[in-house]
């Protein structure tokens, strides 16, 4: 071997985040749990319609506040699974010591940590968000005759685009499984995000009644921005859970990232803003649930705008926070 | 433990990682401080987006919603349709065991967790206004309607603001509730909310305002719009009136920014501001007795007006549709026919004539007489009605009049007495074989029992008497000193004079223990 030959190859900057963020997401979406999760999530959807009977005649409405109050609860869930399954082990295992010594920056190590939850956490939103507008769509009998009732018809277009959906996720997942000994649990996640937009695709030309008609009809255009919003949140409480899990076990991490989103959804709802606004991010205003019942309204380019700007402050703040804790934390 | 960067024997390593330690908390520091500074950007975006407040009567004493609801209501996630299918299915099995106090608690619950459904709220209210209220003892039964209607108002409101729905509910609550006829209990409704706001400083006072959440520069809006042709003294609305309340909050209702999906709403609240206004006419003056805290409800002519404009305005709006430009022209034929009692009552008789010329009624075989007689006993209840029935409407009419002078409303009562008269000579040509007794006997017999409770006070009340009906006052102090044998009452809806003015035969005296109760 000449030492050309043996002489390593210059590597980019950003490799190491690129490969801890990379391993994060596979952990991540191998875990059963958080698969689990996932697809109870979608059944959820799939029945809500069926349990907004006492809706007094707001069902569309009911259905868009029980939607993304899921997608946020199921949200919080993956979130903080994530989080503790891809930090609490690396350090319980000692593995990260290993990976430290590379050398490897500990900002780095928890960015890319955090890179890695917030992705996989992503495209769960992202599949939760294209579920839940084909729900609104199958449960309010947009296209149909004014004052017929939905129940009676089914929306035949989401009906079988979301079987099959499944059917064809489940079925890719296995396939790659087998050939390429990846994850079962893996694949469901990978697979969901661009199945699920194809589903949403076709449901957008092709209308209720199975003819092709104008593009989106019946789909609830409040939703995606109302779904954006749970996932600046989402990012905000990864990288908090990210860093609590520097410290504490999954459970422990848990119960601080729900208390932190309770914390800041109580922020919204008191009078004057509390001290606590400096360090708790106003939850209420990534929530658009109650905006739902609000008549003829709009999220608008500039609130989603507005919105990341503050989901961005509160991330890198606490992925700061989290930096320094690690870098203090004997490993 | 591995770090990157060079470790030197002069302790560089230590510095580089304090130097780290710095940044990242300097970081941390600006990114808290970035979120801090562009927090009022969307905080301001949310409030134009969500709720529209500036030109809401009352905003400023409206609240945020509750703390729970607001947590409560994101963080439940799918939790929250399953509990609200089971509270649901157990509030319709209280409801049907009539088992109202419970339901009403578990609507509560529910209301916390749909705080967004102003039909929830309405839901709720209704129960306990139209409900409990029923199942209550009389004296409760006005609690509960104003506990139905605070609901609305204040969480139903601060959870909802600017909903169409909840105005509504409001505006019915009062207007047809509390001032209309379905309930036999009204009057005690009409009569307890008038307490509320007796006295002309009371009504005005901020605290009573601000706890009825009544915007008082609204309110003078309203009375500006509706009394524009009256000089400013008497451009006032009367809070003691139900229809008052049902005005307020049917105006506020409209004027909250239009949405396109609350149209039907709007209509309704529309109509229910006519219907409001319509009730202030019939008995939006109040009387108030000088001896308790008792009322009558008379006609208040102020709102004759208003109210024609707002005929005027339907048959302009409905020119188009045949079925409502019908029921409108009844409605305006209607509105003559009251105009002409309403003239009489007040004693305006060249109003009243003026106006039964205009009505489809004059120029027929009807005579004003006649109507104003009919107008106590309906002619299709004279052939069940005896004597008895006849005298007794006819001597509350009497002890009517004789209330209201004695509440130093003369014009009033100079106007019942000619009703009475009417009646009595109408009767009395119609049924030879049951005749009514001279007017002056009764006010005789009347005066000589109000006499006899009246003169100890020495306040001179006694004196109005006197002034309104020298004649009759003269003989009732010769004659006897027994109480009258005129028929009393057998129950609530036997009552002419009430059926004309509510509450009028409770100005009087009473022989009681509670003469002076008030």
């Amino acid at each position: 071997m000449t030492r050309r030959a043996t002489r390593a190859r210059p590597r980019a900057p950003w490799a190491p985040f690129v490969a801890i963020a990379e391993g994060a997401f596979v952990e991540v979406t191998r875990q059963p749990a958080f698969t689990i999760v996932l697809l109870g999530t979608l059944a959820a959807y799939a029945i809500t319609p069926a349990l907004s009977l006492f809706s007094l005649g707001e069902e569309a409405r009911v259905l868009r506040d029980f939607g993304l109050s899921t997608m946020l609860v199921s949200g919080l869930i993956l979130t903080s699974i994530a989080a503790g399954s891809v930090m609490r082990r690396e350090v319980e295992d000692q593995t990260v010591s290993a990976l430290l010594a590379k050398p490897v920056r500990r900002e780095t190590f928890l960015v890319g940590k955090f890179a890695g939850v917030a992705s996989a956490v992503s495209l769960a939103i992202v599949v939760f968000a294209i579920a839940l507008m084909l729900s609104a769509r199958a449960s309010s009998g947009a296209g149909h005759d004014h004052g017929h009732d939905p129940h009676d018809h089914l929306d035949w277009p989401v009906v079988a685009g979301a079987i099959g959906g499944l059917v064809l996720v489940a079925g890719m997942a296995a396939l790659r499984s087998y050939r390429h000994g990846r994850s079962f649990c893996g694949g469901i996640v990978v697979f969901a995000t661009p199945i699920a937009s194809a589903v949403l695709g076709v449901a957008a030309v092709i209308g209720p009644d199975g003819r092709l008609g104008e593009f989106a009809t019946g789909l609830d255009g409040f939703l995606v921005p109302a779904s954006v919003l749970v996932l600046f949140s989402m990012w905000v409480l990864a990288a908090f859970a990210v860093s609590v899990a520097v410290w504490v076990g999954r459970g422990a991490t848990f119960l601080a990232t729900s208390t932190l989103l309770l914390a800041g959804l109580a922020i919204g709802a008191a009078e004057r803003t509390p001290a606590g606004a400096l360090v708790v991010p106003d939850f209420s205003l990534f929530w658009a649930g109650e905006l739902a019942y609000v008549p003829d309204v709009a999220l608008g380019v500039d609130y989603l705008g507005h919105a990341a700007l503050q989901a961005l402050a509160f991330t890198v703040a606490y992925l700061a926070l989290g930096a320094l804790a690690l870098r203090r934390r004997a490993l | 433990m591995s770090e990157a960067g060079a470790e030197t024997p002069t302790g560089g390593r230590t510095r580089s990682r304090s130097h780290r330690d710095l940044v990242l908390i300097v970081v941390a520091t600006v990114a808290f401080g970035v979120a801090a500074a562009s927090r009022p950007g969307i905080v301001g975006l949310r409030r134009e987006i969500a709720p529209p407040a500036g030109r809401v009567p009352g905003a400023e004493l409206a609240g945020s919603g509750s703390a729970v609801a607001a947590v409560l209501a994101p963080a439940s996630g799918f939790f929250r349709p399953i509990a609200l299918n089971v509270l649901w299915l157990r509030l319709g099995a209280l409801q049907e065991d009539g088992r109202y106090f419970e339901a009403a608690s578990l609507a509560a619950a529910i209301a916390e967790l749909q705080p967004k459904i102003p039909e929830v709220w309405a839901y709720q209210a209704w129960n306990m206004a139209f409900n409990i209220s029923r199942g209550s003892p009389p004296r409760e039964r006005f609690q509960w309607v104003l506990e139905g209607a605070r609901l609305l108002r204040e969480r139903g409101l601060d959870h909802n603001p600017g909903s169409a729905t909840i105005y509504r509910h409001l505006s019915w609550f009062f207007f047809f509730k509390v001032d209309g006829v379905s309930d036999p209990t009204s009057l005690v409704y009409q009569e307890e909310l008038a307490r509320r706001f007796d006295g002309a400083e009371r009504a005005r006072r901020s605290d009573l305002l601000d706890a009825w959440r009544l915007d008082a520069r609204f309110l003078d809006g309203l009375a500006r719009d509706h009394l524009a042709e009256l000089a400013e003294p008497a451009r006032v609305l009367d809070l003691r009136v139900g229809s008052t309340h049902g005005l307020y909050w049917a105006a506020a209702g409209l004027a909250q920014p239009e949405r396109e999906s609350e149209r039907w709403e709007r209509f309704l609240l529309r109509r229910f501001e006519v219907a409001s206004l319509h009730g202030l006419l019939d008995h939006g003056h109040v009387v108030r007795s000088p001896l308790r805290a008792t009322f009558a409800f008379a006609p208040d002519l102020r709102f004759v007006s208003a109210v024609a404009r707002a005929l005027d305005d339907d048959a302009r709006e409905f020119e188009g549709d045949e079925y409502i430009a019908g029921e409108v022209s009844e409605a305006r034929a209607r509105f003559r026919q009251s105009l002409v009692l309403y003239s009489t009552l007040w004693n305006r008789s060249e109003d009243a004539l003026r106006w039964w010329g205009d009505s489809a009624l004059a120029g027929g075989e009807l005579t004003l007489d006649r109507f104003l007689s009919l107008q106590v006993i309906r002619s299709e209840d004279r052939v069940a009605a005896g004597r008895d029935d006849a005298l007794l409407r006819f001597s509350q009419l009497v002890r009517g009049a004789l209330g209201l002078a004695l509440s130093s409303e003369p014009d009033l009562a100079a106007g019942v007495l000619a009703v009475a008269t009417a009646f009595r000579d109408d009767w009395n040509r119609e049924r030879p074989d049951a005749l009514l007794p001279d007017r002056e006997e009764i006010l005789v017999a009347v005066l000589r029992d109000w006499r006899r409770l009246l003169e100890p006070r020495g306040d001179g009340l006694v004196d109005r008497l006197r002034r309104f009906v020298p004649g009759a006052f003269a003989r009732a102090g010769v004659a006897g000193d027994g109480a009258s044998d005129l028929p009393r009452p057998r129950g609530d809806h036997e009552d002419g004079a009430r059926t004309l003015l509510p509450g009028v035969d409770t100005l009087g005296p009473r022989a009681t223990a509670t003469e002076d109760g008030g």
